[in-house]
């Protein structure tokens, strides 16, 4: 139990999370979700004990961190803030090396070791490019990943990110979860990050806190994504309710495509239609009579000629 | 050390100790090197103009530095070592001290230490008022605004002095503010250099927090920085520093401003250790060079200043723009 809330009340004036107990080991990598308001900064502000909290105990390696010096929480604790004030002047190198801070008494100058480490941090990024850029012209995505990279460096035993990958591409989103699990499983730290995305966390995280009407509820992705279907309801994305699909013989990535290009355009009942994929050429079989189609734009102009 | 930083290093102190030297060569009567050491018949010139080169440099370490401290912490390019008020209301006590003091007959050597002893306890009072009240200003903007109200109300109440005051007061206050007062004696310059080393080792405790608020306070707490260290080292260095200076030499301000700016343009500005060295070399060499031209001109110093200053500064601006 590296990490531990013990009932704990958690908010400013009014209590956003209430009477919250969770914990969380070295080596663990945990998903931080719920709406947007709902608490989660406010959580990760507490574990960093920059907000008080209004009742109950965290503690970070067996100590309760209202015993523990601001010093101490920068040695156990690195985070990654959605937001953060850009200093003029500084280049991805200056701000990734921030993280090596705390083992200076005066930081003067970056030992040569540590100047390796920065660099290879940079690389494994794909920040190298960018390396003498100033922070104010990178896009949000690449200046998300040197704010990750600065965590990154700073060894401590538990990195906590407030979500980290708003900001990027699909394929940097990966290169960040990759590499943040693999820093979970190879060097046994701790990982908490919050995020909307739960598809692409489900693939990465072994625990999930989510928090919901000022509770938090905590426990293996899998058992609490099961249990609490609001999170991955796929009838969110539903456009419009008199919707029913018809039958569409295809491999699973077209048949996914087929049917949301046809559940966004027709508020029918489709069912006495038939779909189905031969040879990149789409058949539509209806009323005991056969349509071919190439494109999907002729898909949609052909089923209005129908209906 | 970047072999870079340096060679500049060692290029600034050449400066510096040139333009000493010619500094020493300037003034009315031309000396040589017999009269500073041992007692010949213009000794004391010698030692008037030794002193005159220690006072310049010790204003060249200090307000250059609070300046920079200010422009750090506030993060504002704008910022200058009176944004908290210290030179205002040190310009305050002065003129309490001469328009009030006209009547009483002093004789010249104490006048020049009342004036100095007025403004530096006037300054230390208002050092100790922003201690105290910084613990009530969580937001850093608020404490600009506190100084700038007491700059308001210091600049209203001298102006009200000036406009009841007997003309020769008016007359030793405008020519102090010009900081025209060369004549600084070498006790006084043991008392500036205390203050400094003092103000100057403060600065040195706030750089490391400095360069980790960097990303703002919520990030400088997630990396061990005692904010309110931070403050208590920032207020103390940078009243300490500006109001020794002016309370000897006058009110010295653009300084405060320009040299922090020059030092960005000739250096990496991202890093706070050496920006904090350059601005004291360079705000050395140019007090040097300042004093230099003030007395072949006979012209105030904060005009020289000024008028030099400016077209420096625009001219390093033009050429980082083009490319």
């Amino acid at each position: 139990m590296y990490l531990q809330i013990k009932q704990a009340d958690i908010g400013y004036d009014k209590t956003l999370i209430s009477n919250a107990d969770a914990n969380l080991n070295l080596g663990e990598v945990c998903l931080l979700i719920g709406n947007n308001g709902v608490g989660k900064t406010t959580l990760i502000k507490s574990v960093l004990h920059q907000t008080p909290l209004l009742s109950g105990e965290i503690s970070i390696n067996h100590k309760n961190i209202k015993h523990l010096s601001v010093k101490e929480i920068a040695e156990h604790i690195a985070i990654v803030f959605s937001k953060s004030v850009i200093p003029q002047n500084h280049t991805v190198e200056d701000l990734i090396s921030l993280g090596k801070y705390i083992y200076y008494p005066y930081y003067f100058e970056l030992k040569k070791e540590d100047k390796k480490e920065v660099s290879e941090i940079i690389r494994e990024l794909d920040l190298d490019q960018y390396k003498h850029t100033l922070l104010r012209n990178l896009s949000d995505g690449n200046l998300q990943k040197a704010f990750i990279g600065r965590a990154l460096t700073q060894n401590s035993p538990i990195i906590i990110l407030d979500e980290p990958t708003t900001h990027l591409d699909e394929k940097n989103k990966i290169i960040i979860l990759k590499t943040l699990r693999k820093l979970a499983k190879q060097q046994n730290k701790l990982i908490l990050f919050s995020s909307h995305d739960w598809r692409l966390a489900k693939e990465f995280a072994d625990k999930i806190w989510y928090v919901k009407d000022q509770k938090l509820y905590s426990g293996m992705v899998e058992d609490i994504l099961l249990q609490h279907e609001e999170l991955v309801n796929p009838s969110l994305f539903e456009v419009n309710k008199n919707f029913v699909p018809p039958h569409i013989a295809a491999p699973d990535f077209y048949k996914e495509m087929l049917y949301s290009l046809l559940q966004k355009n027709f508020q029918k009942d489709l069912s006495p239609l038939h779909f189905e994929l031969q040879d990149k050429i789409w058949v539509i079989s209806h009323d005991s009579s056969e349509h071919q189609c190439e494109s999907f734009e002729e898909i949609v102009n052909f089923i209005r000629t129908i209906y | 050390m970047s072999k870079k930083f340096k060679i500049l290093c060692l290029l600034l102190l050449i400066a510096i100790l040139s333009a000493t030297v010619i500094n020493l060569n300037t003034g009315f009567l031309s000396l040589n090197l017999n009269d500073f050491f041992g007692e010949a018949a213009n000794s004391q010139i010698a030692e008037i103009r030794v002193n005159r080169v220690l006072v310049m440099l010790l204003a060249g370490i200090s307000i250059p530095t609070s300046g920079f401290l200010m422009q750090e912490y506030f993060q504002n390019p704008l910022a200058g070592p009176d944004i908290l008020g210290i030179t205002s209301i040190a310009s305050l006590s002065v003129a309490f001290y001469i328009f009030f003091s006209y009547n009483i007959d002093l004789p010249e050597f104490l006048q020049n230490s009342f004036l100095s002893l007025s403004s530096i306890a006037g300054s230390f009072v208002l050092m100790l008022l922003l201690l105290s009240m910084s613990k009530r200003f969580t937001d850093k903007s608020h404490l600009i605004i506190f100084g700038f109200l007491i700059s308001a109300f210091a600049g209203a109440i001298v102006s009200l002095l000036q406009f009841y005051a007997e003309n020769q007061s008016l007359k030793n206050y405008v020519l102090w503010s010009f900081g025209a007062n060369n004549m600084v004696s070498r006790s006084q310059i043991y008392v500036l250099i205390l203050l400094v080393l003092i103000g100057s080792f403060m600065s040195f405790k706030s750089i490391k927090p400095l360069i980790g608020n960097s990303l703002g306070t919520a990030y400088a707490q997630s990396l061990g920085v005692n904010l309110d260290h931070l403050k208590l080292f920032i207020i103390i260095a940078s009243s300490l520093l500006s109001a020794s200076v002016t309370a000897f030499l006058g009110p010295v301000l653009f300084i405060g401003i320009i040299v922090p700016h020059f030092c960005r343009l000739i250096y990496n500005p991202a890093k706070l250790w050496q920006q904090w060295g350059l601005n004291m070399l360079l705000g050395m060499l140019m007090m040097m060079l300042f004093s230099i031209i003030a007395e072949k001109t006979q012209i105030p110093l904060n005009v020289i200043s000024s008028l030099f200053g400016i077209p420096v500064i625009l001219t390093m601006l033009l050429k980082q723009n083009k490319v």
